[in-house]
């Protein structure tokens, strides 16, 4: 499992995607710090601890599902179409190689975010573990969404499509959810992440429970596949 | 303890079955041919049985290991029917990873062997994008040996190689024999299964038509041997003609001074030789052509 985490957090560092993306985390980070360092008083009831990692949670909230998606939506189809899965069906779990898979883009982005934090806390000499951690939250709905997709969408192309698709609806549609009291849309707030960011410790961990749920959803489906 | 056991295990896809329950043994040590045209379902078998592809309904065991695949897979090695690669990586990065993903540590050493032993040193740090179809189908070969498997599934292992290497992968199947390894092996070069197969089954329209050794598939379709008896140069016409009515229940010809006769089982030929000797012929060799297992195949 360890190896094939490894693999799959190293493969996302390589081609252009992945640098665009850190280059934008790294710029929104830098910006942020500036504006904490510009405003050391609280503004309109963003304190100054906040505004350090304003930039890149806004950039997260926005982007983080469309980022994930860009990287992560053919994590498995494309290892089924190319049949390069049965290299590894035939060595290991499928539990583990999901798994593997999955702790390999989570690593990623720890990485990713981590680095991001850390210039961050170099900046404002201050560590924001509160920020991190919601971030990471937020990332971890994604990522196993993406799994899931992965796993439903036979196609690497199809899934680049839909992924997109839902990526850019999925922000709207929730901040329509959010305002709204019509029925046919306000559900929606409860089932994506950022409804969650609102509220108080422990239901800001509601979004891993839906992670955990698309997980599984994918190892059912990996698990019945036939390579 | 057989190796490998099936018990009615069958495969469908939609409502078309392409496996239709195959109950097979393979013992330790054996070098099992499994052989069929195309779309009579050995390589939906064989991916079964390595886990590529669930089945529909039966039992398996390998490695006495009942059903729970994931158990014994450090101790199986597959080389699969269709065999892509990761094109970023070398050779030799495929089976450090390959080797760590079925949970032994990656030796340089193992990993030199393995690739001395398919013919690919001198390209193990070449990217495998680089790589010809022979030699993409060495490192399928390399990837299955590289965890010192017991079992070794093997789709079609010669096909696409050059004649040299098709050799070499033959002998190498031996040489891994030898050493105590099973191997279970589909292959559309009957020659080859002929020659290092130790049981073969014929699987025709998803059934498994006939298994055995070589002699016992010949024994079941009563398959002719034909049998070259060579002959004085100086045979009198006379002669020719006593020896037609002696041997009367053969089909027999004549290409010169040799004298070709069909017989059903190797028991007839002392009968055959005793009677020629009986009437004063002298007989200077005895060739026996056995059918090739092509002849038997094309009888199916």
């Amino acid at each position: 499992m360890w190896a094939i985490c490894f693999r799959e957090c190293k493969d996302l560092f390589k081609g252009f995607k992945p640098v665009l993306i850190i280059s934008i985390l790294l710029g929104m980070a830098m910006v942020s710090t500036r504006l904490g360092a510009a405003f050391p008083d609280e503004i309109e009831g963003v304190t100054q601890k906040e505004m350090y990692t304003s930039g890149l949670t806004l950039t997260i909230t926005l982007f983080g599902i469309l980022f994930v998606f860009a990287l992560s939506h053919s994590v498995v189809n494309k290892e089924i179409e190319s049949k390069t899965i049965r290299f590894l069906v035939t060595k290991t779990s499928r539990n583990r190689i999901l798994l593997g898979k999955f702790m390999g883009t989570v690593l990623f982005w720890l990485i990713i975010i981590g680095t991001c934090f850390t210039f961050i806390t170099l900046t404002s000499r201050m560590f924001h573990l509160t920020n991190y951690i919601e971030i990471m939250i937020f990332l971890l709905y994604s990522i196993s969404a993406a799994f899931l997709l992965s796993n439903t969408v036979p196609k690497s192309s199809q899934s680049m499509f839909i992924g997109l698709i839902l990526a850019l609806a999925i922000p709207g549609l929730s901040l329509w959810a959010y305002f709204s009291e019509r029925w046919y849309i306000m559900w929606l707030k409860y089932v994506t992440p950022y409804y969650y960011t609102e509220l108080a410790f422990p239901l800001q961990g509601v979004p891993l429970l839906f992670a955990a749920l698309f997980i599984v959803l994918s190892l059912y489906l990996f698990k019945r596949r036939d390579f | 303890m057989p190796v490998i056991e099936t018990e009615k295990l069958s495969k469908s896809f939609s409502r078309n079955e392409v496996v239709s329950s195959i109950s097979l043994k393979v013992e330790k040590g054996e070098i099992f041919g499994f052989l069929g045209r195309n779309g009579a379902g050995k390589t939906t078998f064989v991916n079964m049985l390595t886990g590529i592809t669930l089945p529909t309904s039966g039992r398996m065991l390998l490695l006495n290991n009942n059903n729970d695949i994931d158990q014994i897979k450090h101790r199986v090695g597959v080389l699969p029917d269709y065999s892509t690669f990761y094109d970023h990586l070398s050779a030799k990065d495929h089976l450090k990873y390959f080797c760590k993903v079925s949970g032994k540590p990656a030796a340089t050493s193992k990993i030199e062997e393995v690739l001395r032993a398919v013919g690919l040193i001198g390209h193990e740090k070449k990217k495998v994008g680089k790589f010809s179809f022979g030699m993409k189908k060495k490192l399928g070969i390399a990837q299955a040996l590289i965890h010192d498997p017991e079992l070794l599934f093997l789709d079609e292992p010669t096909s696409g190689v050059d004649a040299e290497s098709a050799i070499h992968i033959q002998r190498l199947i031996l040489e891994l024999q030898k050493n105590g390894k099973t191997i279970f092996m589909t292959s559309h070069n009957l020659d080859e299964v002929e020659r290092i197969c130790t049981r073969i089954a014929i699987m025709k329209e998803g059934h498994i038509h006939s298994t055995g050794t070589m002699k016992e598939l010949k024994k079941k379709y009563q398959t002719r041997s034909r049998v070259q008896i060579k002959l004085s140069s100086h045979i009198k016409k006379e002669q020719k003609e006593n020896i037609k009515n002696l041997l009367f229940s053969y089909s027999i010809e004549w290409k010169d001074s040799m004298l070709l006769v069909d017989v059903m089982a190797e028991e007839e030929i002392p009968t055959i030789v005793h009677a020629l000797s009986k009437e004063g012929i002298d007989i200077f060799a005895v060739h026996v052509h056995e059918p090739s297992l092509q002849e038997i195949f094309l009888r199916q």
